[in-house]
């Protein structure tokens, strides 16, 4: 029961991912409330998972021509660098702190999330109604 | 003396361009430090920060910009992976279910990107993001 319940969780958060919201926001937040997944073992299960699914994506999308090779390279190469350290202090620091500054975390993109597009649609209508 | 003019200005205007291209460089390697900090601390999110980055510093398309976002990640992931790896803090049989079920949920979700992508969309992640931070802080 639980495998199917892990199953619906982790393809609701491969719909979000696959629409370009960004899954592992959705997928780690369940794993912690509904499934009582520690939060480090959360984090590296998305990380995991994220791996599969971006070494697919990224085969269709080097074919295609979708790659801006230079912004990759100058993004990549510090971003990898950066992530590896701040995963080591990930590790580090205890769960409950890593749940609370994850949980603001994704409160704050939330909050512009929902700012921006409520901009957007304001604009549209404007637009509409000129 | 017109020669002259015009050759001044042909140089303002490549050093302006030169400039113009080291600052994009400096503004990508920001965000690339930015991003890397998130997403190795928070194993997610570097991609929600990297896409609009991207499009803004690097002048992508939406697709480029996606598409760029992707594999920066998978770098980034690559990297976190080791890390959790020889430290142990990793469960298979969760991957493995979640593994399976992300392949498929990403399969419908690019489907249905195509359908049902507006603003309402955006308002619910939104909404489930909030509140689900909000779950975590008081549970």
């Amino acid at each position: 029961m639980q495998v199917m319940l892990l199953l619906l969780a982790s393809c609701f958060s491969g719909i979000f991912a696959g629409m370009g919201m960004g899954g592992g926001t959705f997928l780690i937040p369940t794993l912690s409330l509904f499934f009582g997944v520690s939060q480090i073992i959360c984090q590296s299960t998305n990380v995991f998972c994220f791996i599969i699914l971006a070494i697919l994506c990224s085969i269709v999308y080097i074919k295609n021509k979708l790659i801006d090779f230079k912004a990759l390279l100058c993004v990549a190469l510090p971003a990898t660098v950066v992530a590896f350290f701040s995963s080591f202090f990930a590790i580090k620091t205890t769960s409950e702190v890593l749940k609370i500054c994850f949980a603001c975390f994704i409160i704050l993109i939330g909050v512009f999330y929902l700012t921006k597009t409520i901009v957007i649609m304001v604009k549209e209508k404007k637009n509409n109604n000129k | 003396m017109f020669n002259i003019i015009i050759a001044k200005n042909e140089h303002s205007n490549n050093v302006k361009e030169k400039t113009k291209k080291i600052l994009e460089i400096f503004e990508l390697l920001g965000v690339g430090l930015v991003a890397g900090f998130i997403n190795g601390f928070f194993g997610a999110g570097g991609g929600l920060l990297l896409v609009p980055m991207l499009s803004f510093a690097a002048k992508a398309d939406a697709k480029k910009a996606h598409a760029t976002t992707l594999m920066c990640v998978l770098f980034m992931c690559i990297a976190s992976s080791i890390i959790y790896f020889t430290k142990g803090q990793y469960d298979w049989k969760l991957i493995l279910i979640c593994g399976i079920g992300s392949v498929i949920g990403s399969l419908v979700g690019t489907k249905l990107l195509r359908k049902l992508k507006n603003n309402i969309i955006d308002i619910i992640f939104a909404a489930i993001l909030v509140i689900a931070g909000v779950c975590m802080l008081v549970f």
